[in-house]
C-alpha cells in the first residue's frame, strides 16, 4: 500500500507544471478578491438639478450628506459622458417643475443608469427612501410654522442644526455567538472562488486515473494482487497529499505576498481545506468510474464542478435559492460544507471547534463516495 | 476538407457520452441558474426568500406607560394621551406593513427561546427591544432625549435575510430619530403655544410621504437595457462555450494517440487541414450549444432576447473566436505531446477568462484593472456583443467588438501556424 502511494505521488511530477500554473492562477484570484477589493469602494453618483428651486437645492444638499454614495452636482452633458464611460453608476435628475410637482402630489425625479449592476440596484432601492425623507423634512418647517404661527426660516435653521446633531435611536447588530464579526461580501466571494477553483485542481489530479485507463495500466492494476480498496485509497491519499501541499503553499504564499487575512485559525482553515480535498477527490474518483477517455472527462468535469459549486453556495448565498430540491441537494455537496467551514474561520474568526461539524459532513461525503466508487471499479476488475 | 469535417462531426455523434454532456451541459446549468435564482432576477423579487424572525420584548409595557404618565402628571403636562403607543408603532405600523409581511414573518419570544431558534437555524435574526423602550420612546416623543439601543442578533447562515433585517431596523431607527429631531425643534414653540390641543402633534412629528414618489429609471442611452436574468443567460453562454475550446484542444492529441493523425497523413491529408477541420468541429459545437442555450432560456426560463435575428452575428463571431482559440490550444497540446496545456486551459484559464469577462460577477464591480482586461477576453467581448444584441443596438455598435475579436482570431491563428511550422522544421509533429 505504502509503495503504491509513493509510486502515485512520484507520478505527480509529470503534472508538476500544470499544478504550478493552477496554483499561480489561484493566487491571481486571491489577489483579485483579497487585495483588489480591499480598498473601500464608494460608488459615485451625479446629481443634475434642472429645477433650480429652493426645494430641489435643499433636497440635493441632504443627498450630498449621504455616506453610502459619493453624490456630486454636475450638468447633464458632463454627467451623461461620465455615465457612458462608466465612471459613475448613475445620474439623479431633478426635472424642471420638480418643486411644482410636489404641490400637485407628485415627484419628478429620474434615475439614469447604464446597464445593470449591483450598485444601481441598491441605489434604486435606497434613493426613493432618501428622496422621500428629504422631501418630507423639507416641508416640515413650513407646516410647523403654519400651525405654530412663527417664522418658517427660524424653524428651518433650527431644524437643520438639530438634524445633524442628534442620534437618539441606534441599532447594534452582530452575529449569534460570533462576537465582533461582521459580514464581508468580498470575503464571502473570496472563499467561494477559492473553493470553486481548487475543485478544478483536485479533480484534475484524480483525472490521471482516466489516462491510466486509456493505456490499460488501471485494468492491469485491477487484476494485480492489490485490492480495489487499496488502489482507490492509494489514489485518494496521494491526491490528498499533493493537493494539500499545493493548498498550503497557496495559503502561505498569499499570506506572505499579499498579506491576506485568513481569519481566526490557520489550522482550522487547513483542516477544512483538507476535508474538502478528500471529499473533492472522492467525488473525482466517483466520476472517473463512468468515463473512459480524457475527452469525456474534459467534457463532464466543468459541468459537474460548476453546477455543484453554484448549488453549494460558492457563487451566491444558498439562502437566495428558492427551490427546495436544490437546497436539499446542496446539503449533499462538498462545496456547501467547505464554504460553511471556511466562512466560520475567515469571516467569523472561528477556531477548530467551530469547524468540527462541516468537517464531519465532508468526511461523511468522502466515505459515501468512496464506497459508491468501489462497486463500479470491482465490476471493471 | 468537407470529408474531414464530416469525419469529426461523426466522431462527436458516435461518442454518445460526449454528445450528451456537450448538449446537456448548458441545459443543466441554465436550469440551476433559472430555478434557483428566479426570484433574485425578477424585478419584483427582494433577492431573499420569505424568512422568519423573532422579537424579544425586554420592556414591561404596562408598568412603563404608568411610569411615564405619573411623571407627566407630576409635572402638570397634559400630553400623555396625545402621543401614540410605541408598541403599536413598532408592531402595527412598522412590522405590520404589508410589504414587510410579504418578506418576513415574526414571532414574539423571550431571549432564551430566541437564541435557541437562532442556534437551530429556525430564524434569520432576533430583534431585541430593550428594557425601558416604551418609557424612553414616550419621553422622546414629549420633552426628553433618552438613548435607545435596538439590538439585532443575526444568523450567520442567513446572511442576506439577516442583512435585510438589519437594514429594516436601520430604517426604523432613522424614522424615530427624525421624530426626535422634529420634537426638539418644536419644543420651545410648544412651550409658548396658547392652545396645545389645536396642534396636530402626531401629524407634525411623524414624517409622512408628502408626495407619491415616482422614481423613473431610464437608460442613459435612451434605449431599453437588459435585466439581470438576460445578463446571466448570456454570461453563462459566453462562459460555457469557452469549454468547447478546451474540448477541441484535446482532439488532436487524442487522434495522435489513437494513430488517426498518422493514418490521415498516410492518406495524403496534411496536418494543417486536420487542424482546420478541428476548428470547424469546435465552431459547430459552439453554435449548437448557443442555439440550445438561447432556445432553452427563451422557452423554459422566459428570457427575452428581443429580436432573435440580432443574436446571429454575435453567436457566429463568438463561435469563430472560440474555435480559433481551440485551434491554438490543440496545436500547443499536440506539439507538447501532453494533455497538460489543454487541462490548464480548461481548469484554470477558462475560469480566469470568465471572471474577467464578467460571467461570474458583473464587470462594473470588479477592480479597475480587471475592467480593462475585460476588453481582451473573448468571453468579455462576446458578452458585450450579446448584450448589445439584446438591447437592439445597430450593427455599427458591434463593430469595435468585432474588430477586437478579429485581432484576437488573427493572433491565435498566427501563433498556431508559427508553432506548427517551427515544429515541422524541427522534425515533425507526429513523431
Amino acid at each position: 500500500m505504502i509503495a503504491y502511494i509513493l509510486f502515485k505521488i512520484k507520478k505527480y511530477k509529470t503534472i508538476l507544471p500544470t499544478t504550478i500554473v493552477t496554483s499561480i492562477l489561484t493566487l491571481i484570484f486571491i489577489y483579485v478578491f483579497g487585495v483588489g477589493f480591499s480598498q473601500q469602494y464608494i460608488p459615485e453618483v451625479a446629481i443634475v438639478d434642472d429645477d433650480r428651486t429652493v426645494t430641489s437645492t435643499a433636497i440635493i444638499k441632504q443627498l450630498m450628506e449621504n455616506k453610502n454614495y459619493s453624490f456630486r452636482e454636475e450638468n447633464y452633458d458632463i454627467a451623461k459622458k461620465s455615465l457612458e464611460g462608466k465612471k459613475i453608476v448613475g445620474i439623479v435628475y431633478f426635472d424642471r417643475g420638480f418643486e411644482q410637482s410636489l404641490t400637485a402630489g407628485q415627484c419628478k425625479v429620474t434615475l439614469y443608469k447604464n446597464g445593470v449592476n449591483i450598485e444601481i440596484i441598491n441605489l434604486e432601492n435606497s434613493l426613493k427612501q432618501y428622496i422621500s425623507d428629504a422631501v418630507s423634512d423639507n416641508s416640515f418647517p413650513g407646516e410647523a410654522a403654519r400651525y405654530l404661527k412663527v417664522d418658517e426660516n427660524t424653524i428651518r435653521s433650527q431644524f437643520e442644526e438639530n438634524r445633524t446633531g442628534y442620534v437618539t435611536y441606534q441599532v447594534e447588530s452582530g452575529f449569534y455567538e460570533k462576537e465582533g464579526a461582521s459580514f464581508n461580501m468580498f470575503k464571502n466571494s473570496f472563499a467561494g472562488f477559492i473553493l470553486f477553483f481548487s475543485m478544478f485542481t483536485i479533480m484534475f489530479g484524480i483525472g490521471s486515473i482516466v489516462e491510466e485507463k486509456e493505456v490499460y495500466v488501471w485494468q492491469r492494476q485491477m487484476v494485480s494482487p492489490l485490492s480495489t480498496a487499496t488502489i482507490l485509497f492509494g489514489d485518494l491519499f496521494s491526491n490528498f497529499v499533493v493537493s494539500m501541499l499545493q493548498m498550503t503553499a497557496v495559503i502561505l504564499l498569499s499570506k506572505a505576498l499579499f498579506h491576506i487575512e485568513w481569519g481566526g485559525s490557520t489550522l482550522a482553515v487547513l483542516l477544512v481545506l483538507g476535508a474538502y480535498v478528500l471529499a473533492g477527490t472522492a467525488l473525482g474518483l466517483f466520476v472517473t468510474c463512468f468515463v473512459k477517455t480524457q475527452q469525456q472527462l474534459g467534457a463532464i468535469l466543468p459541468t459537474i464542478i460548476v453546477s455543484t459549486s453554484m448549488i453549494g453556495g460558492t457563487m451566491w448565498p444558498r439562502e437566495v435559492m428558492n427551490n427546495a430540491i436544490l437546497l436539499n441537494i446542496s446539503n449533499l455537496l462538498p462545496q456547501r460544507w467547505a464554504m460553511k467551514g471556511l466562512l466560520e474561520v475567515i469571516m467569523y474568526n472561528g477556531e477548530v471547534k467551530d469547524v468540527v461539524l462541516p468537517i464531519l459532513y465532508l468526511l461523511i461525503i468522502t466515505a459515501v463516495l468512496m464506497l459508491a466508487s468501489l462497486k463500479p471499479y470491482r465490476r471493471v476488475a | 476538407m468537407l470529408l474531414l469535417i464530416w469525419k469529426d462531426v461523426k466522431n462527436i455523434i458516435s461518442d454518445k457520452r460526449i454528445l450528451t454532456v456537450i448538449l446537456m451541459m448548458p441545459i443543466i446549468l441554465m436550469s440551476i441558474l433559472g430555478f434557483s435564482l428566479r426570484d433574485v432576477f425578477s424585478d419584483e423579487g427582494s433577492g431573499v426568500q420569505h424568512f422568519e424572525i423573532a422579537v424579544v420584548k425586554e420592556y414591561d409595557h404596562d408598568s412603563e406607560i404608568i411610569r411615564y404618565r405619573e411623571l407627566l402628571d407630576s409635572m402638570n403636562i397634559d400630553l400623555a394621551d396625545a402621543m401614540p403607543d410605541p408598541e403599536e408603532i413598532f408592531f402595527n405600523d412598522f412590522l405590520g406593513n404589508t410589504q414587510l409581511l410579504q418578506m418576513m414573518s415574526y414571532t414574539i419570544v423571550d431571549r432564551a427561546r430566541g437564541e435557541k431558534l437562532l442556534a437551530e437555524d429556525k430564524i434569520s435574526a432576533l430583534i431585541i427591544l430593550p428594557e425601558n423602550f416604551i418609557f424612553n420612546t414616550m419621553m422622546n416623543f414629549t420633552f426628553s432625549r433618552n438613548k435607545v439601543t435596538l439590538e439585532v442578533v443575526k444568523n450567520s447562515d442567513s446572511q442576506t435575510a439577516a442583512g435585510v433585517v438589519e437594514q429594516i431596523m436601520g430604517q426604523f431607527s432613522n424614522m424615530m430619530n427624525r421624530v426626535v429631531v422634529r420634537r426638539i425643534t418644536l419644543l420651545p414653540y410648544l412651550m409658548d403655544a396658547d392652545n396645545l390641543s389645536d396642534i396636530p402633534m402626531e401629524e407634525l412629528l411623524f414624517p409622512s410621504e408628502e408626495a407619491e414618489l415616482s422614481l423613473a429609471v431610464k437608460e442613459v442611452s435612451g434605449k431599453e437595457s437588459w435585466n439581470s436574468f438576460q445578463y446571466y443567460a448570456v454570461a453563462m453562454m459566453a462562459m460555457f462555450t469557452l469549454y468547447a475550446a478546451g474540448f477541441g484542444g484535446r482532439a488532436l492529441i487524442e487522434e495522435k494517440d489513437k494513430f488517426t493523425l498518422q493514418r490521415l497523413k498516410v492518406a495524403g491529408k496534411n496536418l494543417e487541414l486536420t487542424v482546420l477541420s478541428n476548428f470547424c468541429r469546435v465552431a459547430i459545437i459552439v453554435i449548437l450549444q448557443s442555439i440550445i442555450m438561447i432556445a432553452y432560456s427563451l422557452l423554459v426560463l422566459g428570457v427575452d432576447f428581443g429580436n432573435l435575428s440580432n443574436m446571429v452575428l454575435p453567436v457566429l463571431a463568438n463561435a469563430i473566436s472560440i474555435s480559433t482559440l481551440g485551434m491554438l490550444i490543440s496545436v500547443i497540446t499536440l506539439v507538447s505531446g501532453s494533455y497538460a496545456f489543454a487541462n490548464v486551459f480548461e481548469y484554470g484559464i477558462v475560469n480566469l477568462m470568465a471572471l474577467v469577462g464578467g460571467s461570474f460577477i458583473p464587470i462594473q464591480i470588479l477592480p479597475k484593472v480587471l475592467q480593462t482586461a475585460h476588453l481582451y477576453s473573448i468571453s468579455g467581448i462576446s458578452l458585450d456583443l450579446f448584450l448589445n444584441a439584446i438591447a437592439g443596438e445597430p450593427l455599427s455598435a458591434h463593430i469595435p467588438y468585432l474588430v477586437n475579436l478579429l485581432i484576437m482570431d488573427l493572433l491565435f491563428a498566427g501563433c498556431a501556424w508559427i508553432i506548427l511550422i517551427v515544429k515541422k522544421r524541427k522534425g515533425g509533429v507526429l513523431v
